[in-house]
């Protein structure tokens, strides 16, 4: 909230700011909750500025679009100025610019010669002054609400421009700071003194509010208390110059003066109060109940709202003429025709408020404050000085007394127990009585000593966020200051791990990443349906009901997706070689669709190279499903000191022949690695074989598998290399194992060397090339192994038909 | 006789001269060798010869014979040795390389850049006691706004700028909060953990704001926990992280789940207090919110804040990280560009 310093000055003891500057009031603020965001000036600097009035206007001899005035500043001197604005009127008060002035932007104003004529400064248009929405480049701004008696001041001085603009980031439970005489408490409680308001000075003439308006409230939890004033024989214009200017520092538009009082009011005070044309409330009637849903009403900016049950509507005898607490209806705005006005101030209920503007999208000055809550004391006390304020500027009768009513009596006061033990215990340091109770004192609250160690604090109208103990706790605490809070070391900790096993796990899964040459990614976590073309399991995507993005409203089934994207978009920039991973959730809709099914894992995705490019390499290899598969390896063993296995898959998103499942130790799947399905990869436009893998983080949230000392023989050891031609579709890895389990005497070792495929051989069979490798604890001869492998070939084309190339 | 046979071994001695002085390999020198000294060498003939000769003679031939082999063995050898060593001069001029040429590398990969924050941020809360703990990033209302006090249309929950998500009831979290109540639903106090994850906001995309960025989070519950107690392990934190003259101020704030609230400022890295545009000349630029835990979050998850209390505290990995690094553009940690990525020295 913009906070005038000038204003806090008026409401506070004169004198209470002398020792806070606006920059210490800003850091004192700061220090006790309220921060203070920004300090500057309200308005752009300029001097030598006074009101003028134009005591006559003739043509200029040698120019048709300007004007030679004769000014006066008061006194009995004239000036002659040239002046080119068309709006220039006799008898009108202007800014001044005098001879010897400065204008906003160091714009340095002399004696001139216009055509010939001498011009003694000039008549001011409102940017001019650097006070842009008050009026327009086109025309000088008559200051509104001056006369006789202003000629000659400076216009500074007069519109109380030397002011300084305060911008407090207000909590969201300080509904009650949100208006100067907030603002003013809390600056009160600082340095022990009490903000009051100014007195308004009104007369009251003719019929009595209550007799002409009556006043039915048939939504009592919406807006329980609802008043009005009335004020007749209205000129509607301009707000004083002053009023607006300051208005405008505070950021919000002046209007006309019967707007800018209720707004001057509202930014006093905290309470929005609406206006209407009481011309065109029909029969003198006011309805507060509750829309109907679906019901559409014309808001005054001209839109058309569809309202719900949550909103409270303001109606006359015969329909809608305002969305209660957010905005009035424009039909009944107030316009320069209107005579009579109707003036409202009630109590909303903030969470009806807060939901209505924002099914409206409409947060206003008053929607805003409402629905943060506003002081419901202040109702009255608001209306009476914003209807005071409507008959003096625009020089109407107000009526006497209050139209209104009120649906159920206001809650007492509450009264609240602080013990010291508590509030020491909380904040960790002693307080005596006498301190607890002058800080509670302070902001408003009324005191009492229970015993020696409990106050019993009865809280202010405006304080409506503090119903507890810890809120008072808290309070205190705020007012002596936290800086008075000393730093207590933790207690002595009991021994604990500070690294459990499965951030340990991670940690070294990032590590053997790493290792492997895969960087580190953090990838967004939201997907489009398409992520994956065809393949994508749309069923099973989990939809953000209110996405940022409508494309990507889906969260990321899988990391690689995301992580996939990554390294598509640094090919696309030109990079030769991208390994990415990624720890990071994915999340799919669990079977029944009730559920999501969130989980951690790990994600890699390549593309490129195999190596980093060398200048001695001229055809480097690239990145293809084995360096993938020989990483997994690497990585699992380094990370959870387990052996993966591979088999066949057939995930939709994957080349149908380059992909397979990975299981872990204990031959549950646990995830699974592939080359991207070519259609997935022209679509993303990667423009290289692409390849991913992903594991579940459970087999390495467990401490690695540590093997224990196994004897190696170390007498030399026997080789014997087999190629043998088998179908295609009988796997290497079940060659491999066949022979493993065949129960060789003193079989080491099974490795494939080679693997060859082509017209020597049988149409559907293969060729693999096996190395075995003999090993006892003893010398074996030639012989024996020999017997050995001729058993293992006979036993192979017997049982499985594997012959010898 | 011997004077013909001396004339003989001189005219071998001067043609394997010729021949050395012609070699130009250790192969021809060895070749020029079995030549004269083999076992079908000149020499070795001539020594044959000595028994036809007189026996008076044998003496005087033998010693000639025998003093010309030394000689030539001596003129071989050394011719060879000197030889190899020009063999072995070509050789390595032959085998120089340029060794400003870049060396083959593996590309071992590095950490990325919140990683590298978090694990330091982390490490330092680890060494005061927390231990790591984590949850759900798809959460649900309770765990979320609930348990923390913070009810159906309050406005604190409508300023988190929520993502929801279908099937209803669940939502992307916000902060890592939630993690707290899961924490203490799961164990008694004492619980002390600190909780990094990323968190979710619909906010849109630009240079400061991201839809989904990185917070972490600290709770201590114990017997006896003050807002001193917190004013003393932040103020360690920042001491441990930003250096120990780096100055720190609490000032009273507002968050649903801690009253005593309270926003923690350091003094601003880049003016060191002076006051720059990065802290809006204040000197101060804020690290993060924490507070005292709200009794209702403790009789929320069924502790007893009469016998119990804490602190809690929370920030956003990503800005202390574009402050550490200089980093312009929030989007930037997402896009992973790997000329990005690389810059940290995050590597091992
Ligand atoms: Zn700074």
């Amino acid at each position: 909230m913009r906070v005038s310093y000038r204003w806090l000055e008026a409401l506070l003891p004169e004198g209470a700011l002398a020792e806070l500057p606006p920059e210490e009031l800003a850091r004192r603020l700061t220090l006790q909750g309220m921060a203070v965001d920004e300090v500057r000036p309200a308005f752009a600097g300029f001097e030598g500025v006074v009101l003028g009035k134009v005591v006559e206007v003739v043509p200029h001899p040698g120019a048709d679009t300007l004007r030679l005035c004769t000014v006066t500043a008061g006194g009995g001197e004239r000036r002659r100025v040239v002046c080119g604005a068309p709006n220039v009127e006799e008898g009108a008060v202007y800014g001044y610019a005098t001879v010897g002035s400065r204008l906003p932007g160091d714009r340095r104003i002399g004696r001139a010669e216009i055509r010939g004529v001498e011009s003694e400064g000039m008549l001011c248009s409102a940017p001019e002054l650097g006070l842009d929405a008050l009026g327009s480049a086109d025309g000088i701004w008559r200051v509104p609400g001056t006369g006789e008696t202003d000629l000659g001041r400076d216009l500074r001085e007069a519109l109380d421009l030397d002011d300084t603009i305060l911008d407090v980031d207000v909590t969201s439970n300080r509904g009650d700071a949100f208006s100067h005489l907030g603002i003013a408490r809390e600056v009160g409680a600082m340095v022990g003194v009490a903000p009051s308001l100014p007195e308004i000075e009104v007369t009251e003439e003719g019929e009595a509010a209550g007799d002409r308006v009556t006043v039915r409230i048939e939504d009592p939890d919406g807006c329980p208390r609802y008043l009005a004033r009335l004020v007749d024989r209205l000129q509607v214009g301009p707000a004083p110059g002053w009023m607006q200017a300051r208005l405008l520092a505070l950021g919000v538009r002046p209007v006309n003066a019967v707007v800018d009082a209720t707004n001057w009011v509202m930014l006093e005070t905290g309470q929005p109060l609406h206006p209407f044309d009481f011309a065109k409330v029909r029969g003198g009637e006011i309805v507060v109940r509750r829309a109907v849903e679906g019901e559409s009403f014309v808001t005054l900016d001209g839109r058309t709202r569809t309202l719900g049950s949550e909103t409270t509507m303001i109606c006359d005898a015969e329909g809608p003429i305002a969305v209660g607490g957010v905005m009035g209806g424009l039909e009944s705005e107030v316009a320069d025709g209107t005579r009579s006005v109707l003036l409202e101030s009630a109590w909303f209920d903030p969470a009806r408020i807060g939901r209505t503007a924002r099914r409206l999208g409409l947060v206003s000055e008053a929607s805003a404050r409402f629905a943060r809550g506003v002081d419901p004391e202040i109702v009255d006390v608001a209306l009476d000085r914003a209807a005071g304020w409507i008959a003096r500027l625009g020089g109407g009768r107000l009526a006497p007394g209050r139209a209104g009513a009120e649906a159920v009596d206001r809650p007492e006061a509450s009264t609240i127990e602080l013990r010291l033990v508590r509030l020491e215990g909380l904040v960790g340091r002693p307080f005596s009585p006498e301190e607890s109770r002058r800080a509670l004192t302070r902001l408003g609250f009324e005191v009492e000593e229970r015993d020696e160690r409990t106050l019993a604090a009865r809280v202010p109208s405006w304080r409506f966020d503090v119903g507890r103990e810890v809120d008072l706790v808290e309070e205190v605490a705020r007012v002596v200051g936290y800086d008075t809070v000393p730093e207590t070391p933790l207690p002595t900790l009991p021994v604990a791990p500070s690294v459990r096993a499965e951030e340990a796990g991670l940690d070294r899964l990032a590590q053997a990443s790493r290792a492997a040459g895969f960087d580190e990614a953090r990838t967004p976590s939201f997907v489009s349906r398409e992520v994956l073309g065809e393949a994508t399991p749309v069923d099973r995507l989990v939809e953000i009901r209110n996405p940022i993005s409508k494309a990507e409203r889906f969260l990321r089934p899988f990391v690689f997706t995301t992580l996939g994207a990554a390294v598509a978009h640094n090919v696309a920039r030109g990079a030769d070689r991208v390994k990415l991973f990624e720890i990071g959730h994915a999340f799919l809709l669990g079977e029944s669709g009730e559920a999501v099914d969130e989980s951690r894992r790990l994600a890699l995705a390549a593309a490129g190279q195999r190596e980093p490019l060398h200048w001695s390499e001229t055809d480097p290899p690239a990145y293809d499903f084995f360096d993938l598969k020989g990483d997994v390896e690497e990585l699992v063993a380094r990370a959870g000191g387990w052996r993966p296995e591979f088999a066949p898959a057939d995930r939709s998103w994957l080349h149908p022949g380059r992909q397979a499942e990975i299981h872990g130790a204990d031959d549950e799947p646990v995830g699974f690695c592939g080359e991207l399905h070519p259609r997935i990869v022209e679509e993303w436009g990667v423009g290289r074989r692409l390849y991913v893998a992903e594991l579940e983080l459970a087999p390495f949230e467990r401490p690695p598998v540590v093997g224990t000392y196994r004897d190696f023989a170390r007498e030399p050891a026997v080789e014997r290399d087999l190629a043998l031609v088998v179908p295609d579709e009988d796997h290497a890895a079940e060659v491999v194992g066949a022979i493993r389990e065949a129960g060789l005497e003193s079989l080491a070792e099974v490795t494939v060397f080679d693997r060859y495929r082509g017209a020597q051989l049988p149409e559907g069979r293969y060729s693999l090339g096996v190395r075995l490798v003999f090993q006892a604890g003893r010398t074996l001869t030639d012989e024996e192994v020999d017997r050995e492998v001729d058993r293992l070939i006979e036993r192979l084309e017997r049982e499985r038909g594997w012959t010898l190339r | 006789m011997i004077d013909e046979l001396r004339e003989r071994l001189e005219g071998v001695r001067e043609r394997v001269d010729r021949e050395l002085e012609a070699a130009s390999s250790p192969e021809d020198a060895e070749e020029i060798r079995v030549r004269a000294l083999g076992k079908k060498g000149v020499l070795t003939a001539e020594a044959k010869a000595i028994g036809s000769l007189p026996v008076e003679a044998r003496p005087e031939a033998g010693q000639l014979v025998n003093r010309i082999k030394d000689a030539i063995e001596e003129a071989i050898s050394e011719r060879e040795a000197a030889l190899a060593e020009k063999a072995l001069a070509a050789r390595l001029e032959s085998e120089s390389l340029d060794v400003t040429l870049p060396g083959r590398r593996h590309g071992q990969g590095v950490r990325h850049p919140l990683s590298i924050v978090t694990d330091e941020l982390l490490d330092i809360f680890r060494r005061m006691g927390f231990t790591v703990a984590r949850g759900p990033e798809a959460e649900d209302v309770w765990h979320n706004f609930e348990a923390l006090n913070i009810p159906e249309g309050h406005p604190a929950r409508e300023e988190m700028d929520t993502l929801y998500l279908e099937p209803g009831g669940l939502l992307l979290r916000t902060h890592t909060s939630p993690v707290q109540i899961r924490v203490m639903e799961a164990r008694e106090p004492p619980v002390r953990v600190v909780v990094p994850g990323r968190v979710f906001r619909s906010d849109t995309p630009d240079a400061s704001h991201s839809p989904y960025f990185h917070q972490i989070e600290g709770l201590w519950v114990d017997e006896g926990i003050s807002l001193a107690h917190l004013k003393w392990a932040l103020t360690e934190f920042v001491h441990q992280f930003y250096g120990p003259d780096v100055g720190v101020r609490f000032r009273p704030s507002y968050f649903q789940f801690t009253e005593p609230s309270a926003e923690l400022d350091i003094q601003c890295v880049l003016c060191g207090g002076a006051g720059c545009s990065a802290c809006k000349r204040t000197g101060w630029m804020e690290l993060l919110g924490c507070g005292v835990v709200d009794p209702a979050v403790l009789e929320a998850v069924g502790v007893d804040p009469e016998r119990w209390s804490g602190f809690a505290w929370g920030m956003g990995v990503e800005r202390i990280a574009m402050n550490k690094y200089a980093i312009p553009d929030i989007r930037l940690f997402f896009e992973n560009d790997v000329r990005f990525l690389r810059q940290f020295g995050g590597g091992a």
